[in-house]
């Protein structure tokens, strides 16, 4: 394994801080990077150099949700849990390293090459060290599967739920950094931020912000704008019908009657995959009046796309982006 | 001598209702005293209440000792209980079920110890009972279960035994053994026994005394003779009946049919 | 007469449970979805026996595998699976009743309740604490709710008689579903999480967790094997024991509270793992009659054994995915209540 010059790391560890800084909502951990480049200290600066991508300098310690990482070489049979760092995984060009994926992965395509039944949900630490992994990342620890494969000597990285874009991008660069493909991490967190720009760039200032409504399921469950899903549709400075509901959860449940009492201009269905359609919800009783259908604002999201924070969630950005201006062309504002 | 069994002024109440109202009697060691009275007359009641298993107003004494003054298993030591409709595992067999007599006799943790089994061997002796000791309970006829209860109830080695209908499951030939056998041990072992049968043929056959009951209260004690009177029963148990005295001293007693019934007559 | 063979009898029974446990044990240690083969686990075994050495030519981690991660597991489904059925027994004995689970009390409602609550307590962050709050939840909320049902009964007067204990537990869990239904469906992010706990889960034992419910179990097997003769009084029925002199009352107490220890001990680490309190003690009176004296102690070994087989179909059959081991016992279930049926219907 070639180690990459000094110099070349340090541009990689600034490009990344400059990143994070620049990033929208501050991060809730430390740049992974920053704490990498002070375990390998780099005495003094040096002429900067282009770098060579693949091979990342090892060991290297990030802290990720589930405490300190360390690596001491480039892993080559990574196991994922979690169909979200699948994605990314992916996306920063380490699927080659990538043996085996739950059953939930299914994206992209080249994962599902590697699907087994493992489950995210239940893993077994038995089962996985079957694959012989050299890292294995999942979103959430499960009880004791730390513990578990520490006693098999298994690296374990845990990337839970994100619940700020500040963590979907420490996510990429602390898996960028463990797999060696810190320069390709850095590249996708800005051409994400870059993207993401782009989608809300546009945005129409309203005086009477426009309303939505996100619905997980036909039995009316919703979100609140304190999730991540709500933190999307909070750039396009949309106001959530959700956030009205009385009580601490941010998942309410919310009636019939509110819904219509509350006329949300857009609609969003997350259980688009489960047989809900424009074509359903102006069906419902009470609803064909609401703003969304008769301006035909009713938006399918994939289900895939909207429960994960992976590198799609700029899919999901220019998504509603663009629900926003088929309303705007409509509905001008003002 | 002290008596077996001394009830005075015993009462028992279910929430409002009285069972059994001030009701007074003795049981000395040899007597057989019967509770007799129409159904609900709280012959049960006062069957459970001497022998500590519902509680009551009053006193009664078991052996002079005050019957809720002793623990479960010194109680169990002094009456035993035969009741009505005995609950009996099928699975069991005679031999354990017999064993379950000697509870009293063993510690709380402790297990039947050889003295336990000797006992329950002797009561299947006595009792004739050597083909039941293998045979689970639920292969048994109802006679041979009755003989079987009475058996338990001799394992307690209990001076006092209390039958509540011993004989309502039986046929008449079943009815006259079991009731030959307490007999017969009564006599030989000096035993006491209390019962409520509602048979009255029956009930003044064997027993030395007769008590009976209505709505909870004592309306007639004494020797079967004396209580066993055409217009007394009429009177308590609301039907006209036939009181015989046999020449052996024997009593049967009968309804007698409402004149006007429709008398059938054989040839 | 009776004298020594029932006893004897006994003896040869336990005897023959034991080396069924063992026999289950040693397979449950071989086989799994990943790790060596067979032979070589066998080796490992054999190697660790004090005085002899044997090469198994296993890496490190293998032996890992097989000592901190398998070894745990099967360990730990046995003292589930015993505890599960010995209290079972005594909860049968104790009711009269042979179709009667450990949870007829309440002490799986309170558990799912006091697990419910931690999961919708903390919102998904890890807990500083050394013992998982989920286990001490889940504990405590089976021993509440036990002792409310036993509350209930009292203040209603019908501790009396055992059968209507039941109605009071039938009250209690319908409340305390009530309650863990609401908390589910204000937090519906925690219904997976919670699912998957009620399911019942072995795959993340650890010896900490073995460690933990090992003391329980223990002082609640001493406890019901000492009770088998007393349970078998009372299999006459509460007046007519009570009338031989036993203690009816303390004995019930005492069986329900070490019985319902045991129990919610077991599942607060590893979930609602159902039917296995119900199967094995009938199929131990099947083989062995119904006294107590056996049916306890050969429920607690049988269901042993029992349960580190279920916990090697789960996570053989469809590996490496895991079955959970609830959906295992309750696929034994239901073949297992049709075959009661029809026993029964033979029988009348």
């Amino acid at each position: 394994m070639t180690r990459i010059p000094k110099a070349a790391f340090l541009i990689g560890a600034l490009a990344l801080a400059a990143s994070a800084c620049g990033s929208d909502d501050s991060s809730s951990s430390t740049t992974p990077a920053a704490t990498g480049a002070a375990t390998t200290a780099a005495p003094g600066g040096t002429s900067p150099g282009t770098t060579t991508g693949d091979a990342g300098t090892y060991p290297i310690t990030v802290d990720a949700a589930n405490g300190a990482v360390t690596l001491d070489a480039q892993p080559q049979r990574i196991v994922s849990l979690s169909p979200t760092a699948t994605e990314m995984l992916f996306a920063i060009g380490a699927g080659d390293q990538v043996v085996a994926v739950d059953d939930q992965s299914n994206y992209p395509e080249e994962a599902l090459a590697k699907s087994t039944t493992l489950s995210g949900y239940t893993p077994s630490a038995e089962a996985v060290s079957g694959y012989q992994p050299d890292l294995v990342v999942v979103a959430d620890v499960t009880d004791g599967l730390d513990t578990q494969l520490a006693t098999l000597d298994i690296p374990l990285w845990s990337g839970p739920a994100a619940s700020d874009f500040g963590d979907v991008y420490t996510q990429i660069e602390q898996l960028g950094a463990l797999t060696g493909h810190v320069a390709e991490a850095a590249a996708l967190v800005g051409q994400m931020q870059a993207d993401i720009e782009a989608a809300t760039g546009g945005v129409v200032e309203r005086e009477v912000p426009l309303t939505y409504y996100h619905e997980l399921d036909n039995t009316l469950f919703s979100v609140t704008s304190n999730t991540f899903i709500g933190g999307v549709y909070g750039l396009f400075d949309l106001q959530n019908i959700a956030d009205a509901v009385e009580g601490d959860t941010d998942y309410p449940q919310l009636s019939s009657e509110f819904i219509v009492s509350q006329n949300p201009d857009l609609i969003f269905l997350a259980d688009a995959d489960y047989g809900e359609s424009a074509a359903t919800v102006a069906a419902r009783p009470g609803w064909s009046g609401l703003n969304a259908v008769t301006t035909g604002s009713i938006v399918p999201i994939s289900a895939d796309i909207s429960s994960r924070w992976g590198p799609r969630v700029v899919d999901y950005v220019e998504d509603v982006g663009a629900a926003v201006a088929a309303y705007d062309a409509q509905v001008p504002a003002g | 001598m002290t008596a077996l069994l001394e009830a005075r002024e015993v009462t028992v109440r279910y929430g409002n209702r009285v069972a059994a109202d001030s009701i007074s009697l003795t049981v000395e060691p040899g007597e057989w005293t019967c509770l007799i009275g129409p159904n609900g007359a709280g012959k049960s009641s006062l069957l459970r209440a001497v022998t500590g298993l519902v509680s009551f107003e009053g006193t009664s004494l078991l052996g002079g000792v005050p019957t809720m003054s002793l623990s479960a298993r010194a109680r169990a030591t002094r009456v035993a209980f035969v009741p009505q409709s005995p609950e009996m595992p099928s699975d069991m067999s005679g031999a354990e079920y017999v064993l379950l007599g000697r509870t009293p006799y063993i510690a709380y943790f402790g297990l039947d110890s050889e003295r336990d089994r000797a006992v329950v061997a002797e009561v299947f002796d006595r009792l004739d009972l050597h083909d039941m000791t293998r045979r689970s309970v639920g292969a048994l006829s109802g006679g041979e279960r009755q003989r079987l209860v009475i058996a338990r109830a001799l394992a307690q080695q209990a001076p006092l035994i209390v039958l509540d209908e011993p004989t309502s499951a039986l046929d008449i030939g079943h009815q006259a053994q079991a009731l030959e056998l307490v007999d017969r041990l009564r006599h030989e072992e000096g035993l006491g026994v209390l019962s409520a049968m509602h048979d009255l043929t029956l009930a003044g056959m064997y027993a030395d005394r007769l008590v009976l009951l209505r709505d909870g209260r004592v309306v007639a004690e004494g020797p079967p003779a004396d209580v066993l009177h055409a217009d007394v029963l009429a009177d308590h148990y609301g039907v006209a009946v036939d009181v015989r005295t046999h020449d052996d001293g024997t009593i049967t007693v009968h309804p007698k049919r409402p004149p006007g019934a429709r008398i059938r007559r054989s040839g | 007469m009776s004298k020594g063979a029932p006893v004897g009898h006994t003896w040869r029974w336990i005897a023959g449970a034991l080396v069924v446990l063992a026999g289950a044990a040693l397979v449950g240690l071989t086989f799994g979805p990943a790790g060596p083969p067979w032979y070589r686990v066998l080796l490992d075994l054999v190697d660790s026996l004090p005085g002899i050495s044997v090469h198994a030519g296993i890496a490190p981690q293998q032996h890992d595998l097989i000592w901190q991660i398998r070894m745990p597991r099967v360990v730990l489904a046995a003292l589930v699976g015993g505890a599960l059925s010995m209290s079972g027994a005594a909860y049968q004995g104790v009711f009269r009743n042979p179709l009667v689970d450990p949870y007829l009390l309440g002490v799986a409602a309170g558990a799912g309740l006091g697990a419910t609550l931690v999961y919708a307590a903390r919102h998904g962050a890890t807990s500083s604490w050394s013992v998982d709050p989920v286990v001490v939840a889940a504990f405590v909320g089976g021993l509440v709710a036990v002792a409310l049902t036993y509350a209930a009964g009292t203040a209603f007067g019908i501790v009396r008689r055992s059968e209507t204990l039941v109605l009071a537990g039938v009250a209690v869990v319908s409340f305390l579903t009530a309650i863990q239904t609401y908390v589910l469906q204000k937090n519906s992010q925690i219904l997976r999480p919670v699912y998957s706990w009620i399911l019942g889960q072995l795959v993340s034992a650890t010896w900490g967790d073995v460690r933990l419910v090992l003391p329980y179990v223990t002082a609640a097997a001493v406890v019901l094997l000492l009770h088998g003769r007393l349970l078998d009084v009372l299999r006459v029925g509460d007046e007519e024991a009570a009338s031989l002199g036993a203690s009816v009352r303390r004995v019930r107490l005492t069986v329900v509270i070490a019985a319902t220890v045991a129990t919610a001990a077991v599942v607060s680490v590893s979930g609602l793992i159902g039917f296995v309190g119900i199967m094995v003690p009938h199929i131990v009176r099947l083989l062995a009659g119904g006294s107590y004296r056996r049916v306890l102690p050969l429920s607690l070994i049988g269901g042993a054994a029992f349960l580190i087989l279920c916990d090697l179909a789960g996570r053989m059959v469809i590996r490496p995915a895991e079955l959970p081991i609830g959906v295992v016992t309750a696929f034994l279930g239901a073949p297992f209540f049709l075959f009661v049926l029809h026993a029964r219907t033979r029988r009348t």
